[in-house]
């Protein structure tokens, strides 16, 4: 059957939402998302993967204590991701989450207020760069914030549907 | 009806009139107004009756501590019952109506139990309808909860929105009183983030009903300066309408705001109420206090209010308590709405007070009755006169229609116990104060005990200023100036029981405690407070004793002979006011009660109709019904025959997926499963088995080693998480010296299973590499190549069906299109997929268990895996335990299969199993069926069972007992493998 036509499908199905000042809400490309977890000895591995992802492209997120996602819109494919994980081998173990976790992007005036709806996080208290993994209601996600007024939320695919519903949901006073 | 709004003063706006209605008369009021005040203003003072006697009832407060004016707010779905008067801002177009009333209110049958009263003590429930006791289910109860009660919730939906908010502070004043104001400015000023909350629409406090001026500004017109001055700094938060209804660990405070219940007409995108749950670096409680009644008899005829409340209505809101008014008072505050009604005009006849000797001068016209006390009052459905009995013991009758009472001052601690502490009785006080140790959250103004405007506003000035210093601002004590007509009311004696009283005399208003009450609950050795709240149902009713509870502990004090200290409290929990469950519920109801997780194959399994069942946030297909079967067994039959005989597919997905990666991963699972993993062979897998440090079963799967130092397990669909929480246990605290990470990737992998003896005729027209029975034997598993190259994914040769089966796992975001070709594959082999259902039926044919049988009382040779128990490990989780006494006995229940002797009968799962010919007792009971099917192959009905010594007693005649239904099956136990025993299926 290789003349099958494989499709992709994003976990999100829904059109982005709001595009006012106030808020916006779109899905991110499912391009690739990275799990990298520490070996031993390794706690501090952001300056290594700065220099192993770095670039316009990838963003590095502090995943928890000796791990991180590497965040990127583009696919890699599969020959380049085995060899980023080999030249990671002795410092971290590396597992694709490209199709396991999925990407929202949340913005404008009033996003922190609609955050605070769901999430325990300060979010004043949250730099530019800076991640956490928090609850937005009852899921978990982890929240990135990217710019003054834009967060990115990561959560796992099976639950983005019922998260997006859930922002969209609490945006309606926007 | 006479108007008692005065011509002029208040804090409404005249030029705004507002219609409402009562009980279906309709009246008017203005913006400012709450229904309580609209209603006084309008002459109104029967506002409702009493919750056991039906006695008339007026309104006593003007706050949340109101326990007689509750009334049933709006219609339909935004019925709103027990809704306090004195907290509900007036709309135009609001609906109120009075509660507890039949057929009306003015006119009310239930008030014939107040004849009853004699015989309605305290306790009479206990000790009247003990017997005979069938009947109280039947007759007595429901009897006592028509005769008694409060407003009917609606069964419409609500139709509103609410919502849940967090929020973080510096500082988090509670309050918006002069303490708490100078304490948010104080520290606003310098740049904290400050969060101020006060449960009425105005901040201010008490300065919205005071007649001193601050710097030569009205007190009420000083707080909205205050306020607005907050409202303008970019670091201030004003919640008004807005009550804090517990303090928590981390100094979290609850609190909710009732954003649009002031509105006849909500907006639809909005909250009505909001539930914040407040951070707070530093917490100021600044509530103020409550002031106590006082209990002489005809206390809670309508025409009597507390002092402090009449201040209100008449200062706020323009609002005449009566025209002939008298005040009786234990201390000087009563002096201060003496002087306020003086000064509008209203006749003030008479000032009580209980103390034969004070300090404070009185100038004023009325008559100075003192070391007199009220010892009863008069009147029916409104107070006509009051008998003042005189420090000589004589009595006087003095015609009044108004009475205001002010028995002292019981600071609002509420929040500051709600950690644990106990309040603390102040003899100099006359009251209970704050616990000692508040755990950092710190007081200021009258809820310490101080009096006065100046005192409340520097003491909260210089709280909030230390705060926000010791956060690292550069506050400066705010500066109120000076005051002019500040009365300070210095603290004085409590007067629990008063002389010469003949009526009936309550403590707590809404449940009907008379001082009686609380005397006969000592007599009969129910003195403790404990006792005593629940003996006599003081301070249970909604307002959870606020006005009656301080004062109930002093008459129990005096009936004891003890102090108050000893008598102590009781406990202090949150809520501190009702709370509607709409809050609590937030946006959760409907549509977004709970997260929905979908499978990657949740799409594809619409599309060919499938029926969904949730199991737990996920959404499985269940079934798969085609045209023309008329029941779900049709569909479950099928596609088990279709599996049987040409080749399936089912979403495994829900499946837990873990990667454990190190270079000690396969020592890390060799310790965590009770069989061997040390040595197993990359590109295999194998079953295992997780036990607990018990030793009983605690989730089973398989595991495939997918490189030395990479493998890749799954868990149940159920145990997905507290798996990977227990090896994340293992890994970080049990064993931090090994080399291991784990990755939970059930999102990453899409799965299916492919099973059938045509399964893998099926694959191979999708899988690139040699699948055939010698490249790819049972329990192989490796990555595999898809579809000519373009897509990997992972092949795993395992089987819950006892068939030729293959799980395979690919990205999520193909899944769907894999599923697409392999169905497209399997065309020509009459592929069809199965849910759930059918996978039931085909693993319970085959004997394989789940958690029906891993139910966390098993151990491994009650399922038949004793073989799964190494010998040879050194340890591993569960070990010690297994060879407890218990665990190895003979006659402990095991699995064994259970069939009808006649297939045309059948049985349920959760069935007992009886030995033949023994009687019908749970003492005879053998075991239970934990699962059951209808099984296509057998052609009867088959089960699982968990049976005494079940293993050894194959072929025994059993029946299958249904106590519930009745039920009653001749069975016969056997083999649980009834699919395929020596597995040649599995091998082909």
């Amino acid at each position: 059957m290789s003349d099958f036509e494989l499709i992709h499908r994003p976990a999100i199905s829904t059109k982005p939402v709001g595009s006012s000042d106030a808020f916006a809400m779109k899905a991110m490309p499912e391009g690739t998302l990275i799990h990298i977890l520490g070996k031993p000895g390794a706690e501090n591995l952001t300056a290594t993967l700065q220099g192993l992802f770095g670039g316009e492209a990838n963003r590095i997120r502090t995943f928890g204590p000796g791990q991180w996602l590497v965040v990127r819109d583009e696919p890699t494919s599969r020959s380049d991701m085995q060899a980023l994980f080999e030249r990671l081998d002795t410092r971290a173990f590396a597992v694709d989450q490209t199709h396991g976790r999925i990407r929202i992007e949340v913005a404008g005036r009033a996003v922190q207020s609609l955050l605070a709806k769901g999430t325990a996080i300060d979010l004043n208290a949250v730099a530019v760069g800076q991640s956490a993994m928090t609850l937005m209601g009852h899921i978990s996600v982890h929240i990135t914030r990217v710019a003054l007024n834009r967060f990115e939320l990561i959560v796992l695919r099976g639950f983005g549907q019922s998260l997006w519903d859930e922002i969209a949901h609490l945006n309606a006073d926007f | 009806m006479t108007s008692y709004r005065l011509p002029k003063g208040g804090l409404i706006d005249r030029q705004s009139r507002l219609g409402f209605s009562f009980d279906g008369q309709s009246v008017t009021g203005h913006a400012g107004d709450t229904l309580a005040s609209a209603l006084l203003a309008n002459g109104r003072q029967l506002v409702g009756r009493s919750f056991k006697y039906h006695r008339p009832r007026g309104i006593l407060t003007a706050g949340a501590a109101e326990p007689n004016a509750l009334m049933t707010i709006g219609s339909g779905g935004r019925t709103e019952a027990n809704t306090r008067a004195t907290m509900q801002d007036l709309y135009d177009g609001l609906e109120a109506r009075s509660q507890n009333r039949w057929p009306s209110l003015d006119f009310d049958i239930g008030s014939l139990n107040g004849l009853l009263s004699p015989f309605l003590a305290a306790g009479f429930y206990y000790k009247t309808f003990m017997w005979p006791a069938k009947l109280w289910e039947g007759l007595y109860e429901p009897f006592i909860r028509r005769a008694a009660g409060l407003g009917k919730a609606t069964y419409e939906a609500d139709p509103d929105r609410y919502e849940k908010r967090w929020a973080h502070c510096d500082l988090l004043v509670i309050g918006a009183g002069p303490a708490g104001l100078a304490a948010a400015l104080s520290a606003g000023r310098a740049g904290a983030r400050v969060i101020i909350l006060d449960e009425h629409s105005l901040a201010g406090g008490s300065l919205l009903s005071e007649a001193a001026t601050i710097g030569g500004e009205s007190a009420p017109a000083f707080a909205k300066r205050l306020a607005d001055e907050l409202e303008t700094l970019p670091n201030v938060r004003v919640l008004t309408r807005t009550t804090a209804f517990g303090w928590y660990d981390g100094n979290v405070v609850g609190a909710v705001e009732r954003a649009q219940k002031h509105v006849r007409h909500p907006d639809p995108n909005k909250p009505v109420e909001r539930m914040w749950r407040i951070v707070a670096k530093k917490a100021l409680l600044a509530t103020g206090t409550e002031e106590r009644p006082l209990v002489f008899g005809g206390n809670d005829i309508p025409g009597v209010m507390i002092a402090g409340a009449m201040r209100c209505y008449l200062n706020r809101f323009a609002v005449a308590p009566g025209q002939r008014t008298a005040i009786f008072t234990t201390n000087d505050s009563g002096y201060a709405l003496a002087r306020d009604l003086e000064a509008a005009g209203v006749q003030l006849t008479a000032i009580i007070d209980s103390r034969a000797e004070s300090q404070f001068v009185y100038t004023g016209k009325a008559r100075l009755l003192k070391g007199a006390v009220v010892s009863d009052a008069k009147g029916g459905k409104a107070l006509s006169s009051v008998n003042v009995t005189a420090a000589n013991g004589a009595t006087e009758a003095i015609a009044v229609d108004a009475l205001a009472m002010s028995g002292g001052f019981s600071p609002i601690i509420h929040l500051a116990c709600h950690r644990g502490g106990k309040p603390q009785w102040s003899d100099v006080h006359g009251a209970f104060m704050a616990p000692s140790e508040t755990r950092g959250l710190v007081l200021a103004g009258a809820v310490t005990g101080t009096t006065g405007l100046s005192a409340s506003f520097a003491e909260g000035a210089a709280r909030g200023a230390t705060m926000a210093q010791d956060l690292g601002f550069a506050a400066q004590p705010f500066d109120a100036g000076p005051v002019d007509g500040d009365i300070v009311a210095s603290p004085a004696s409590p007067l629990w029981n008063i002389r010469g009283v003949k009526g009936k005399a309550f403590v707590d208003f809404q449940n009907d405690v008379g001082r009686k009450d609380l005397g006969l609950a000592v007599q009969e050795g129910y003195g403790d407070v404990e006792l005593a709240k629940r003996y006599t149902t003081s301070g249970m009713a909604t307002d959870q004793g606020k006005l009656s509870n301080v004062t109930a502990i002093g008459l129990l004090a005096e009936a004891r002979g003890v102090s108050p200290a000893e008598v102590g409290t009781t406990t202090f929990r949150p809520f501190y006011t009702p709370i509607s469950f709409g809050a609590l519920t937030g946006p959760h109801h409907g549509h977004h009660f709970q997260p929905v997780r979908k499978s990657p194959l949740h799409d594809w399994a619409k599309k060919h109709g499938a029926v969904f069942v949730e199991t737990g946030l996920w959404y499985r297909s269940s079934w798969f019904p085609r045209a023309g079967e008329t029941s779900w067994r049709q569909s479950v039959d099928r596609e088990v025959l279709n599996v049987r005989t040409n080749v399936g597919i089912c979403d495994v997905s829900m499946l837990g997926k873990i990667e454990v990666c190190g270079k000690d991963a396969a020592e890390f699972l060799n310790r965590v499963y009770s069989n061997a993993f040390l040595k197993l062979p990359v590109g295999k897998a194998r079953y295992g088995l997780m036990l607990r440090e018990d030793g009983f079963i605690y989730d089973d799967g398989t595991t495939s080693r997918l490189a030395d130092d990479r493998f890749f397990m799954t868990t149940t669909t159920a145990y997905a998480a507290g798996v990977m929480t227990h090896l994340e246990f293992c890994a970080q605290g049990l064993w931090p010296e090994l080399d291991v990470r784990l990755a939970s990737v059930t999102d990453q992998w899409g799965q299916m299973s492919v099973v059938g003896p045509k399964a893998r005729a099926t694959l191979q027209a999708i899988v690139d590499g040699d699948i055939s029975d010698t490249a790819f034997p049972f329990l192989a598993a490796k990555e595999v190549s898809l579809f000519g190259g373009r897509l990997h994914g992972r092949l795993f040769r395992i089987s819950f069906s006892g068939e030729l089966a293959y799980e395979l796992a690919v990205p999520a975001g193909y899944c769907e299109s894999v599923a697409d070709g392999v169905l497209q594959a399997g065309k020509e082999h009459g592929i069809q997929p199965y849910g759930v259902e059918a996978l039931s039926v085909l693993r319970i044919e085959k004997g394989h268990v789940t958690h029906n049988e891993i139910n966390g009382t098993v151990i491994p040779s009650d399922l038949g895996f004793a073989k799964m128990v190494s010998t040879a490990k050194p340890d591993f989780i569960g070990k010690a335990m297994l060879g407890r006494e218990g665990l190895v006995a003979q006659d402990r229940p095991s699995l064994v299969g259970v069939v009808p002797l006649d297939p045309t009968t059948t049985f349920r799962t959760g069935s007992h199993i009886l030995a033949k010919g023994a009687a019908q007792t749970l003492e005879n009971d053998q075991g239970y069926v934990s699962s059951s099917a209808f099984s296509p192959h057998v052609g009867s009905t088959i089960g699982l069972a968990l049976v005494k010594s079940g293993h050894a007693r194959h072929g025994e005649e059993v029946v299958v007992w249904n106590g519930l239904s009745k039920e009653f099956t001749v069975a016969r136990l056997c083999n649980p493998v009834f699919f395929d025993p020596a597995n040649e299926k599995l091998h082909v």
